[in-house]
C-alpha cells in the first residue's frame, strides 16, 4: 500500500507525449505512443500493462532519453518541476531516475567485468576507492548475490540469466534513485524464478521510500508489486485504476480482455474478431477487437470518464 | 577532444626530430657519392662496380682499341703468336704491403683459375724477378684484349687467395694494386672505397667514393636531381630510364653522357625449326621492318644497327651497316611473301596451305624498351599481313625456350661483339645459339684459329656477310652506356672496354664544388 | 592452456615445414636452370659453359632434388641457413642484416596508421552525418586506394626536390623513416578509420551502451571504455593481416625508397635463382606471419573475454 502522502507531490509527469519512429527519409511510422498522460507521485508504485508492441518501453526509453536516433518526440516530460524531455539534466539521469533494462542478456557489457561496471557508477558519484568495494558486496548481498566477490570478478557471459538481472537490479538501486522504472522485471522468466525477481523487488522497494514505474505485459506482477495500474493499448492508455478494483471493477474491455486470457495462450487479447465496425481512422482504437463495439466507437474517440474516484476509463460503452 | 590534441602532438615532435635528421649531412667534396641498384660487393663477382677500383691489369686499352702498358711496362710477341713475354713494372705494391712482382703473377695465372682458365695456356714461366713468359698452345689474337679486361685479367695480392686449388680458389678479400681499397661495406645500403695513399700512378684525386644502394630506377634520378648522389648509371644493374633521361638534359648542374657499347642485341630467327626455317620469309620480314621508328624508341639510349658489331668494334665494317639488301621496302617484301607461298585470302592475315601466317616474338621482362619495341614491329608486320604475336617472359624461361628451339623471334642476350664472340651465339654447338649452320661453324673455327688480327679481320668480314646474307637476325639493337652526373665531376674517363667497371681511372678526375650542408 | 600453446607450436612448425618443401620445389620447377641463373647473376651475361659448371659443382646442384633438400634441412636444425649463391655471404647474417629494416618500417608504419585512423575513425563514427564525417570518409577512402609507388613518386618529388626537407632515399635516420611509413601507413589508416567507424556505429546500437547512458554514465567515457573495447574487435582481425602483409615486405616501397628490407632481397633472390636465399627469406616471413597471428589472437583474448574463456560457465 505505501505510505500516501495528505499532499501528493508529482515526482514524473509526462504530458501529452507523443513518439514517433521514422522508417526511411520522410516517412514515419504510426507513433508508437500517442497523446499520452501518465504521472507519478512520490512513493507511489504505478505499473504500465500492455501487450508486447503496446509501447510501454518507449515510454521508459523516452523518459530517460535514450530514444534511438530519428524518433520525433512531441510532448513534455517533467520531473521534479524540470523538463526533462529536450535535454536531460546533470545528475538526474542514473541517479534520480534509473532503468532497470529489460533485456538482461545483452545490456551488460560483455568485455568489461561486472564489478568495473558497478564500480564505473560509484566512480560518477565520487566515491572514495577504498569504500567501494564494501559497498559493491552489501548491494550484492541485497538483490542475494551468494558470492559476490566472484561475480564481481566475472565477465557477464560467464554469469547465468538470473544472475545479470540481479546485477542489473544493483546497478539500478546502487545509487539510491527516487524513481526506479522496471521494463519487463519477469520476461520469459519460469514461474518460481518470477517469483522470486518479484518477492526481491518488493523487498527492495520496501526498504527505502522509493518510487517505482513498472512496465509489464504481466497483471500479477503489477497487482503485487504496485498501488496503480495503467493498461495501455497500442499506444493509448484505455483504463487507469487503483490495484484494489482490478479484479471486480475493471471496466474496458480490453482489460478484461487482458484478465481473461491465460498465459497459455499468450495474451491474445487484443487480436479478438470485432464488431466488424471499422474505423477508417477515427474512432476508438481497440473497436477493430473489441466485442462489445457499437456503431459510435468508429466515429468518435472515447474521452476519459471518471466512473470511481481514483478510477478512469476511455470508452464509450461503459461509461 | 583531448585525443586530437594529443595526436597533433605527436606529429609535431616526429616533425621536431625530422628536422633535426636533416642537419646531418656529411661535408661534399671529398667524397664521391654513386648511386647503384644493388649490393653487389663480392672480389669475385663480376657485377661488382669497384672491381676495377681495387685491382688491375697487366695492359690497358686506348681509344682505338689498342693496348696501352700498365702493370706490364713492355712486352714482345713471338712471330708465330704463341708466345708473350712480359716485363713487370717494379715498385708496385699490393694494398696488404707485398710486392707485386713475377712470382705474385705466376701464383695468380696458377690458382686463379676463373680468370686465367679461359686462356689456352701451354706454360708460364718466370725468367726474370720482374719478366714473365707465357706460352700459349695455339696462336690467340685477342690474348691483350682479353688481358686488358678487369673480369679476364685481375692480378691479386697473392695472400688474398684462399682455397684447395684449381678452380676452387677464389678471392677472399679486395686486395689489388688498385687506386682504391674497400672501406667499409653495410649490407643492402651502401659501401666505401678509400684512396690508396701510395697508388703507383700518382695522386688520387678523390679520396672517398661511396656506392648507395637505390634500386629504383627513377629515384636514383632524383636523388642525383636532389644532390644526394653524384653519379649513377655506370653500370648495367644502374641503369638511367629511358624516360628520365630528358629531365637529366634539362637541368644545367647534371651532365648526360652516351659511351657505346660493345654489346649487340640481336632479334634472332629461329633457323633450326618452325615457320622461321624459310630464308624467304625472313628476308621478307628483314625489309618490312623500318628500323627508323625503332631508332625513335631506343633514342638517345641507343640505336639498332645492320650489323651484329657494334661500330666501336675494331671488327665494325661500315659498308656492311649501308647494305641495300636489308633496307627497308615494303613492295619487296610483299613479294617475297609472295613467292614464299603466302597469299592474300581475304582478311589482314596471308595464308599458306590454310594456314595463317602467324609469327611470336619472345622476350625477356627485363628490358623495358622491348615492350615498345615489340608493338612497333608488330605494327609493321600487320601492314605486309604477318601478324606478330607478343610474349614478355621470364629470364629463366628465356633460356629455356632458347635452349629448346621453342620460339619464331627471340630478343637474345647480349653478346660482347668487340671479340666477335660469336661462338656462344651463332655456333651450332653453342649454348645460347641462334644459328644451325655448318658452313657458318667452320668460319667460326677458323676465327677462332687465327693467327694475326689481320687475319682475323678478313674471317670477321666473311661472317657478317654470311650472317647478314642468311637473315638470321631481324634486327641489331646496341644500347649506350648512359650514365649522368653533376657538372663539378671534372676529368672523368669511362672506361670503354669495360661494362661493369665503367669507373676504373676515375682517380683521375677532381670533384669541384662546394660542400653540402 | 599448456596443451593450447603445444598444440599451436606443433601448428606453426608443420606450416613452417610445409612451406620450405613447396618453395625449394618451386624454385627448381619454374623454367630456367638454377646453375645457369647464379652464374649470370655471379658473372654477368657473358657467361661462360664452364664458368656454369663450376657453379653447378660447386654449389651441388647437380645431385638429386631429395638429397639436396635433406641437406637444407639438415642444416636448418643447426640453425645454419646455408649461403647465398651470388655472393656467399651467410644467409643468415644477410637476413639478419635486413630484417631490422622491415621490422622498423613495418611497426612505425603501424604506428602512424594507429595515430591518424583510429582518431579518425571515432570522430567520422561520433559525428555521424555532418560535414566532417563525409570528409574523413573520403580522404580515408583515398588512403585506401591510391596507389603506393604513385604516392611514393609524388612525396619524393614534393619534400625530396622541390622542398628539399627529405632525403630521396635510404636507411639510417629519421628523415629516411618519414616517407615510406607515410606511404605503407595511408592505406592501413584509411582501412582502419573506415572499419572503425563502421563497427562503432554497430557498437552504439548495442543494448548495453543505451544502459550505460540511461546509467548516467559520461559520454566520453562510453565512447572509450565501453564502446571502443568492442568496436576494435573485427578492426584488429584486419589490420593484423594487413600488417602480416608488411612483414613479407613491401617490395615496391622498398625498391623506391632503397629501404634495405627483406622484400627486395626476397624479390632479387628469386630472379637470381639464389634458393638458399629465397628458402631463408620465406621461412622467416613465414614465421614472423605466424608469431604476428598468435600475437593478434592473444590481443583479441584480451579485448574480448567470451574468447578467452568460452561461453558459458
Amino acid at each position: 500500500m505505501g505510505n500516501r502522502k495528505v499532499i501528493a507531490i508529482m515526482l514524473l509527469e509526462i504530458r501529452n507525449l507523443t513518439v514517433r519512429y521514422r522508417r526511411s527519409g520522410d516517412d514515419w511510422d504510426r507513433p508508437a505512443v500517442s497523446g499520452l498522460w501518465v504521472a507519478v507521485e512520490q512513493g507511489e508504485k504505478l505499473a504500465v500493462v500492455g501487450e508486447s508492441g503496446a509501447g510501454k518501453t518507449t515510454i521508459a526509453h523516452a523518459v530517460m532519453g535514450i530514444l534511438p536516433p530519428m524518433t520525433r518526440v512531441e510532448g513534455e516530460i517533467v520531473y521534479r518541476g524540470q523538463r526533462i524531455d529536450s535535454r536531460m539534466p546533470e545528475g538526474i539521469r542514473g541517479k534520480e531516475i534509473v532503468l532497470i533494462p529489460q533485456n538482461a542478456y545483452n545490456s551488460l557489457n560483455p568485455v568489461l567485468p561486472a564489478g568495473t561496471q558497478l564500480e564505473d557508477l560509484q566512480a560518477e558519484d565520487g566515491v572514495p576507492s577504498p569504500l567501494r568495494r564494501q559497498q559493491l558486496r552489501s548491494m550484492l548481498q541485497r538483490v542475494r548475490l551468494t558470492d559476490p566477490d566472484a561475480v564481481l570478478a566475472s565477465f557477464p557471459h560467464q554469469l547465468s540469466g538470473g544472475m545479470k538481472q540481479r546485477v542489473l537490479l544493483a546497478m539500478g538501486l546502487l545509487r539510491e534513485p527516487r524513481l526506479i522504472i522496471a521494463d519487463e522485471p519477469t520476461k520469459g522468466l519460469d514461474p518460481v524464478r518470477r517469483l522470486g525477481v518479484l518477492e526481491l523487488l518488493k523487498d527492495l522497494l520496501a526498504q527505502k521510500q522509493q518510487s517505482l514505474m513498472l512496465i509489464t505485459h504481466d497483471i500479477r506482477a503489477a497487482v503485487f508489486l504496485c498501488d496503480t495500474v495503467v493498461m495501455m493499448y497500442r499506444g493509448e492508455l484505455v483504463e487507469k485504476l487503483p490495484v484494489s478494483r482490478l479484479y471486480e471493477y475493471s471496466s474496458h474491455p480490453y482489460t478484461i480482455a487482458l484478465l481473461n486470457a491465460s498465459p497459455q495462450r499468450g495474451l491474445q487479447a487484443g487480436q479478438n474478431a470485432g464488431n466488424g465496425i471499422s474505423t477508417g481512422g477515427r474512432g476508438c482504437s481497440y473497436v477493430a477487437c473489441c466485442s462489445q463495439s457499437v456503431p459510435v466507437c468508429g466515429q468518435e474517440r472515447p474521452v476519459w470518464r471518471e466512473i470511481y474516484p481514483g478510477h478512469l476509463v476511455r470508452c464509450h460503452v461503459v461509461a | 577532444m583531448k585525443r586530437v590534441f594529443v595526436v597533433l602532438l605527436a606529429w609535431l615532435v616526429m616533425g621536431a626530430f625530422m628536422l633535426a635528421g636533416c642537419q646531418k649531412k656529411e661535408s661534399g667534396w671529398q667524397e664521391l657519392v654513386v648511386g647503384v641498384g644493388r649490393d653487389t660487393v663480392d672480389p669475385n663477382g663480376g657485377m661488382w662496380e669497384s672491381r676495377g677500383l681495387v685491382f688491375e691489369t697487366l695492359v690497358s686499352l686506348d681509344q682505338q682499341g689498342e693496348p696501352l702498358p700498365l702493370l706490364a711496362k713492355k712486352w714482345l710477341v713471338s712471330a708465330d703468336g704463341k708466345e708473350y713475354t712480359f716485363f713487370l713494372r717494379e715498385n708496385v705494391q699490393f694494398h696488404d704491403g707485398s710486392r707485386f712482382d713475377a712470382r705474385s703473377l705466376k701464383e695468380n695465372v696458377d690458382r686463379l683459375r676463373s680468370v686465367w682458365g679461359k686462356y689456352p695456356l701451354a706454360k708460364v714461366e718466370i725468367i726474370g724477378d720482374y719478366s714473365v713468359r707465357f706460352c700459349l698452345t695455339r696462336p690467340y689474337p685477342l690474348f691483350l684484349w682479353h688481358l686488358s679486361q678487369i673480369k679476364d685479367g685481375m692480378i691479386v695480392s697473392p695472400g688474398a687467395l684462399k682455397g684447395a686449388s684449381g678452380s676452387d680458389v677464389v678471392v677472399a678479400a679486395p686486395v689489388g694494386t688498385g687506386p682504391y681499397r674497400l672501406k667499409e661495406h653495410v649490407g643492402g645500403q651502401s659501401w666505401t672505397m678509400e684512396a690508396n695513399e701510395g697508388y703507383w700512378q700518382g695522386d688520387v684525386g678523390i679520396k672517398r667514393i661511396k656506392y648507395f644502394v637505390i634500386p629504383d630506377a627513377h629515384s636514383r634520378v632524383m636523388a642525383l636531381e636532389s644532390g644526394q648522389i653524384q653519379i649513377t648509371g655506370i653500370s648495367p644493374l644502374s641503369r638511367i630510364a629511358a624516360g628520365d633521361m630528358q629531365l637529366i638534359e634539362k637541368n644545367k648542374g647534371l651532365v648526360l653522357k652516351h659511351v657505346p657499347s660493345y654489346v649487340v642485341r640481336p632479334l634472332a630467327f629461329n633457323t633450326k625449326k618452325g615457320i622461321m626455317t624459310d630464308p624467304l620469309l625472313r628476308e621478307a620480314l628483314v625489309k618490312a621492318v623500318n628500323r627508323a621508328d625503332i631508332d625513335t624508341v631506343l633514342k638517345p639510349g641507343g640505336t639498332t644497327l645492320a650489323t651484329p658489331v657494334s661500330p666501336v668494334s675494331p671488327y665494325y665494317l661500315k659498308d656492311l651497316e649501308n647494305d641495300g639488301n636489308r633496307r627497308h621496302d615494303l613492295a619487296e617484301a610483299k613479294e617475297l611473301l609472295k613467292r614464299a607461298g603466302w597469299e592474300n585470302k581475304g582478311g589482314n592475315v596471308l595464308q599458306k596451305a590454310g594456314k595463317p601466317l602467324q609469327v611470336e616474338l619472345i622476350y625477356s621482362q627485363t628490358e623495358p624498351e622491348m615492350a615498345q619495341i615489340a608493338s612497333i614491329i608488330q605494327q609493321q608486320l600487320k601492314a605486309v599481313g604477318v601478324e606478330m604475336k607478343i610474349s614478355q617472359i621470364e629470364s629463366g624461361a628465356l633460356f629455356t625456350a632458347l635452349a629448346k628451339g621453342e620460339y619464331d623471334i627471340i630478343a637474345a642476350p647480349g653478346i660482347g661483339s668487340s671479340s666477335l664472340d660469336f661462338s656462344m651465339d651463332y655456333h651450332s654447338q653453342g649454348k645460347y645459339s641462334v644459328a644451325a649452320d655448318r658452313e657458318l661453324d667452320k668460319m667460326l673455327e677458323a676465327f677462332d684459329g687465327a693467327v694475326s688480327i689481320e687475319q682475323q679481320k678478313t674471317i670477321g668480314r666473311q661472317i657478317q656477310e654470311k650472317i647478314l646474307k642468311d637473315n638470321l637476325v631481324l634486327l641489331f639493337i646496341n644500347k649506350y652506356r648512359s650514365f649522368a652526373h653533376v657538372a663539378g665531376l671534372q676529368g672523368f674517363e669511362p672506361a670503354l672496354e669495360e661494362e661493369v667497371n665503367l669507373m676504373r681511372h676515375i682517380w683521375k678526375a677532381r670533384l669541384a664544388g662546394e660542400s653540402r650542408g | 592452456m599448456g596443451s593450447y600453446i603445444a598444440r599451436r607450436t606443433l601448428a606453426a612448425a608443420i606450416s613452417l615445414a610445409g612451406v620450405s618443401l613447396m618453395t625449394f620445389l618451386l624454385v627448381f620447377l619454374v623454367p630456367g636452370d638454377p646453375a645457369e641463373m647464379v652464374a649470370q647473376a655471379r658473372f654477368g651475361h657473358g657467361v661462360v659453359e664452364w664458368e656454369i659448371e663450376m657453379v653447378r659443382r660447386t654449389e651441388g646442384l647437380d645431385r638429386p632434388l631429395a638429397v639436396q633438400y635433406l641437406k637444407w634441412v639438415s642444416h636448418l636444425l643447426q640453425l645454419d641457413l646455408g649461403h647465398s649463391l651470388i655472393n656467399r655471404q651467410p644467409v643468415m647474417s644477410l637476413i639478419c642484416s635486413r630484417l631490422p629494416a622491415t621490422l622498423l618500417l613495418a611497426c612505425s608504419s603501424l604506428l602512424l596508421s594507429l595515430l591518424a585512423g583510429v582518431p579518425a575513425g571515432v570522430i567520422a563514427a561520433v559525428k555521424k552525418g555532418t560535414r566532417l564525417d563525409s570528409v574523413l570518409r573520403i580522404i580515408a577512402l583515398a588512403g585506401v586506394s591510391v596507389p603506393g609507388f604513385w604516392l611514393s613518386y609524388l612525396l619524393i618529388i614534393v619534400f625530396a626536390l622541390k622542398l628539399k626537407l627529405l632525403p630521396v632515399g635510404g636507411y639510417g635516420t629519421l628523415a629516411n623513416l618519414v616517407m615510406p611509413s607515410v606511404v605503407l601507413a595511408a592505406g592501413m589508416a584509411g582501412l582502419t578509420a573506415r572499419l572503425l567507424r563502421a563497427s562503432l556505429l554497430e557498437v552504439l546500437q548495442q543494448d548495453y551502451i543505451r544502459a550505460a547512458v540511461a546509467n548516467g554514465l559520461s559520454n566520453s567515457k562510453i565512447l572509450w571504455k565501453y564502446a571502443l573495447k568492442n568496436a576494435l574487435l573485427p578492426v584488429v582481425t584486419v589490420i593484423g593481416l594487413r600488417v602480416g602483409m608488411l612483414l613479407s615486405g613491401t617490395v615496391i616501397i622498398e625498391s623506391i625508397y632503397g629501404w634495405p628490407g627483406l622484400g627486395k632481397l626476397m624479390l632479387d633472390s628469386i630472379y637470381t635463382r639464389d634458393f638458399p636465399v629465397v628458402q631463408g627469406c620465406v621461412l622467416v616471413s613465414a614465421a614472423c606471419f605466424i608469431l604476428l597471428n598468435t600475437c593478434v589472437e592473444l590481443i583479441y583474448a584480451w579485448l574480448d573475454p567470451r574468447i578467452r574463456w568460452g561461453t558459458g560457465r
